[in-house]
């Protein structure tokens, strides 16, 4: 069943989305979140934090693990968001490997864009 | 009834776009930018909507899931890229239908290197790094200067597009050029006949060139010797890095790249090899492109039986 609006998704049980910082990071967490949202989509003129696609971020003895999720199955950059992300994140200092978690669920849905996300992609020309 | 504005003459409507006028419409235009703007927009719909049977085969014959997917996914940009350039000509009063199904192998505009046959994976790549490399060269600079504003607009998600093809075929590149010798051998194979062609696409040098309507009108904004340096600029020093060879090299005291041949020399269509010793003259190569390449008839044929009528009539 596909889902095309936030109420549907709500009546399915995924909402309100549980993704992003939620004021609980340690300030090394923070910084990852950071970092990432300065990782480009490979396709699309966002970055992988405004794609809404970084679901959680959390270290732990200097690993961070990044549950992460695609918008569609068989992404075409689904190997490129796997480098940049390890390559981003272990420029860090304080991290030594990262985890990448891909966990499909809740669903990516366009939904989960926010207000400035929707506004550059309208700009760019994609049509949501 | 509105009054008509007064006409302009061609070389005072030149005048205004070198100092910065956007063009919004088609009533806007004058006789010339219009027939401008249709040649260099009809050659960039044929080329990107040939280059999807051009990359099809190979496509297929991926060597990992993620792989085959990256290069489907080029061929359905690649389509979109050219329905956006259909649909632009349209606004110029031309027929999108008619254009894609109703013409003749010949009558395509596109460029000579997607008249080539792909022949195995290593070209696949080399194709997305060197030739979505020229589409780069030329589309950003339209983008970046062109005076039509609504192909401008359009360029950004195009722009963006071709970048992730041209990362994608750079990847693969120096994946095949580092794994053995024999895969370097298919990258460097692919480089050998596709180079040339790519130096060719950016047309006539202009010295050669009396006069460009196109720059004129600001519909794009550098020659094709600019192109042609730019396009060089980015692609020799990463087939320097993966140690692939090409006939080029950096002139210190010139400041730019030369060509180690005589510019345009002949090419063996059959056997996808260049005769450096036998030069020709740059009508010769236009007559070579009239002629189309060998897949021109099978690509455009892929292109037309794919339609079937949903809503017969």
């Amino acid at each position: 069943m596909s889902k095309s609006s936030k109420s549907e998704i709500d009546e399915m049980g995924f909402g309100p989305f549980d993704i992003g910082p939620d004021g609980t990071e340690t300030d090394l967490e923070r910084a990852v979140w950071a970092n990432l949202d300065e990782i480009p989509d490979p396709h699309i003129p966002l970055s992988l934090v405004e794609m809404a696609m970084i679901y959680d971020v959390t270290v732990e003895d200097s690993v961070a693990n990044i549950d992460l999720s695609f918008p569609c199955m068989g992404c075409p950059a689904y190997e490129f968001i796997h480098d940049d992300i390890r390559g981003c994140l272990r420029t860090m200092s304080c991290i030594d490997d990262v985890e990448i978690n891909v966990v499909w669920d809740p669903v990516w849905s366009k939904d989960m864009l926010d207000a400035e996300a929707r506004e550059k992609l309208q700009e760019s020309g994609i049509a949501l | 009834m509105s009054a008509e504005p007064a006409p302009v003459s061609e070389e005072e409507f030149k005048q205004q776009l070198q100092n910065g006028k956007m063009v919004e419409s088609v009533d806007e235009m004058t006789e010339g930018y219009k027939k401008a703007l249709k040649q260099i927009l009809m050659v960039s719909a044929d080329t990107e909507l040939m280059s999807a049977p051009a990359y099809y085969e190979q496509s297929l014959n991926a060597p990992s899931l993620d792989a085959r997917a990256s290069c489907v996914s080029v061929i359905q940009d690649e389509l979109g890229h050219g329905h956006i350039a259909y649909r632009l000509l349209e606004d110029l009063g031309e027929d999108r239908e008619d254009l894609i199904f109703n013409r003749e192998p010949n009558e395509f505009r596109n460029t000579y290197g997607f008249d080539q046959h792909i022949d195995n994976f290593a070209e696949l790549v080399c194709a997305h790094g060197l030739f979505d490399r020229a589409g780069i060269t030329l589309l950003g600079d339209i983008h970046e200067n062109t005076s039509y504003a609504p192909w401008k607009r359009a360029l950004t998600k195009v722009s963006k597009e071709e970048q992730f093809h041209l990362r994608h075929g750079e990847t693969w590149m120096r994946r095949l050029a580092n794994k053995n010798e024999s895969t370097k051998e298919k990258v460097q194979e692919a480089v050998d006949w596709m180079f040339p062609i790519a130096l060719e696409w950016f047309g006539l040098p202009d010295d050669k060139k009396r006069h460009d309507d196109q720059l004129d009108y600001r519909i794009k904004g550098k020659s094709n010797d600019e192109l042609r340096q730019d396009w060089m600029d980015r692609t020799i020093p990463f087939l320097t890095e993966i140690d692939i060879e090409f006939p080029a090299h950096y002139d210190e005291d010139a400041d730019e790249y030369v060509i180690d041949y005589e510019f345009p020399v002949a090419f063996d269509e059959e056997n996808k090899e260049w005769r450096f010793d036998e030069p020709i003259s740059w009508d010769d190569v236009i007559d070579r492109w009239r002629a189309r390449g060998p897949a021109n008839e099978k690509y455009v044929n892929m292109i037309q039986s794919g339609k079937v009528d949903v809503m017969p009539q």
